[in-house]
């Protein structure tokens, strides 16, 4: 399986999650690997909901939109085909610092590597996961089977399910 | 949690108590064990039993643990091949509270139905996560469900005492899943023994939604094995038939193929008054009688051009 064939299933699930969670919002979701993130949301004339937008200069494989009224809040996912690795986390700590969106998530078919989960489950460093106040990294299998993630394989665990009360 | 908090993790949880719960309230608190039944020792090269266990302990009892913060422990029955999940209650908090008010006080699988708030959600993943909770818990997969022409089923097993439950599984699975429902075999003496050739009680089994299995797999299980041998099947459909058919069971195109013999146990006092003494010759015919409104009507169109040929 390659990397690419993930982006337009995790787009379609991202879009329906973000309106399973969301009402009276305007919500897309698409495939954005091939584009900065400022020339995607400029593209989509969607600059007035975003004034830092110019600077977001990081590709990232798929991105949400949610506007409300005259505010747009950014939703992302990074797809990775083989277990997700500190490295993968860190680059998305770093886009999320930037990007500050309402959700970040690091998906893969293949679950997280060893160090991964030595670090969260064992060594209990959740905090690594938390790019702004409140706001974490997800962590997420990937079921190729349902193209949707695995709430059961989940880090932090509940943080996808009760994520609209948490921003 | 407040009262009728509903996310995908509850959902998820709401259905495995459905397919297999009871609520058990004792003086010392509360339980709600959920069974995790299956058939055969080894289905597909996977030893259920210890796959079960493994799955319940990775995939289930974190999820549900983080989720109500109570004590959760695996209960392995060796000599019956089966396991308990087992949810802890010292004292009435508001996560237990709210169950049962989404689940309206009943107590058992025997009874549960498909609660309105799952019906009602506008959102997509709480509906399969609950239809994933249920398939964990009461779904099985294997190579003997397959069809006549040899496409592979999902069955959804429903306890025979529970004649409403499996029309909500159904319309729930097709009109806000869309995911097709091959048809129901009914725990019913003329859907189980049409030719009357069984023991006396031979048809009172489980109720069995029947379900393609390359169109299940947009749903899936959190039981990993079972997920395993649901794409290895799925894909088998794919390649020997190019699929199942996508079109949802579809009672307006369905004939009576053949009628059914009468059977002593029509009258059964097992049964419930919906369907006491009545005789049926098709499966969707009971499907009308528990709320299936497609089904309702193809009965009433029959029943009009009966009359008209009399």
């Amino acid at each position: 399986m390659k990397e690419k064939e993930l982006y337009k299933p995790v787009a379609f699930w991202l879009e329906q999650y973000l309106y399973g969670k969301f009402r009276n919002v305007e919500i897309q979701a698409f495939d954005s690997h091939e584009y900065y993130v400022s020339d995607v949301i400029a593209k989509k004339n969607l600059s007035a909901y975003f004034p830092q937008f110019s600077t977001y200069k990081v590709k990232i494989d798929v991105l949400g939109v949610v506007l409300y009224e005259k505010t747009g809040f950014l939703a992302l996912i990074e797809c990775k085909i083989k277990p997700i690795t500190i490295m993968d986390l860190s680059q998305v700590i770093g886009y999320s610092k930037i990007l500050n969106p309402i959700l970040s998530v690091i998906i893969s078919p293949q679950k997280w590597s060893n160090s991964i989960h030595c670090l969260i489950e064992i060594f209990k460093r959740q905090d690594v996961l938390e790019y702004a106040h409140g706001r974490k990294i997800v962590l997420s299998k990937w079921d190729i089977n349902s193209n949707s993630v695995s709430y059961s394989e989940t880090l932090p665990i509940g943080y996808l399910a009760n994520f609209k009360t948490l921003i | 949690m407040k009262k009728d908090y509903l996310d995908e993790d509850v959902a998820y949880l709401l259905g495995l108590i459905v397919g297999r719960g009871e609520i058990v309230i004792k003086n010392s608190g509360t339980i709600i064990s959920i069974h995790f039944p299956f058939k055969a020792e080894e289905i597909s090269g996977y030893k259920q039993f210890p796959e079960i266990i493994k799955s319940i302990h990775t995939n289930i009892l974190r999820r549900i643990h983080n989720l109500l913060e109570v004590s959760v422990t695996i209960e392995p029955v060796e000599s019956e091949l089966s396991a308990y999940l087992s949810i802890h209650f010292h004292r009435n908090p508001v996560s237990l509270r709210n169950l049962r008010n989404i689940l309206r006080n009943k107590l058992s699988y025997r009874e549960f139905s498909v609660p309105e708030e799952i019906v009602n959600s506008e959102n997509i993943n709480i509906m399969r996560e609950f239809i994933k909770g249920y398939a964990d818990a009461s779904g099985n997969i294997r190579e003997s469900n397959r069809d006549q022409i040899g496409r592979h089923r999902v069955y959804l097993d429903v306890l025979n005492k529970n004649w409403w439950l499996p029309t909500q599984l159904c319309q729930l699975l097709q009109s806000k899943l869309k995911v097709p429902v091959s048809n129901i075999l009914w725990g019913h003496p003329n859907i189980r023994d049409p030719q009357a050739k069984g023991g006396k009680e031979a048809w009172s089994r489980e109720h069995q939604i029947r379900i393609y299995a390359d169109r299940f797999k947009n749903i899936g299980f959190y039981v990993s094995y079972k997920n395993e041998v649901l794409k290895k099947l799925a894909d088998e459909n794919i390649i020997k038939f190019g699929g199942s058919p996508s079109t949802p069971c579809y009672p307006s195109k369905k004939k009576i193929r053949r009628e059914t013999a009468k059977h002593e146990g029509e009258n059964a006092d097992d049964l419930p008054p919906e369907i006491r003494g009545h005789h049926f010759n098709s499966y969707w015919e009971i499907c009308a009688k528990f709320g299936c409104e497609k089904a309702k009507r193809r009965v009433k169109l029959l029943s009009r051009q009966k009359n008209i040929f009399k």
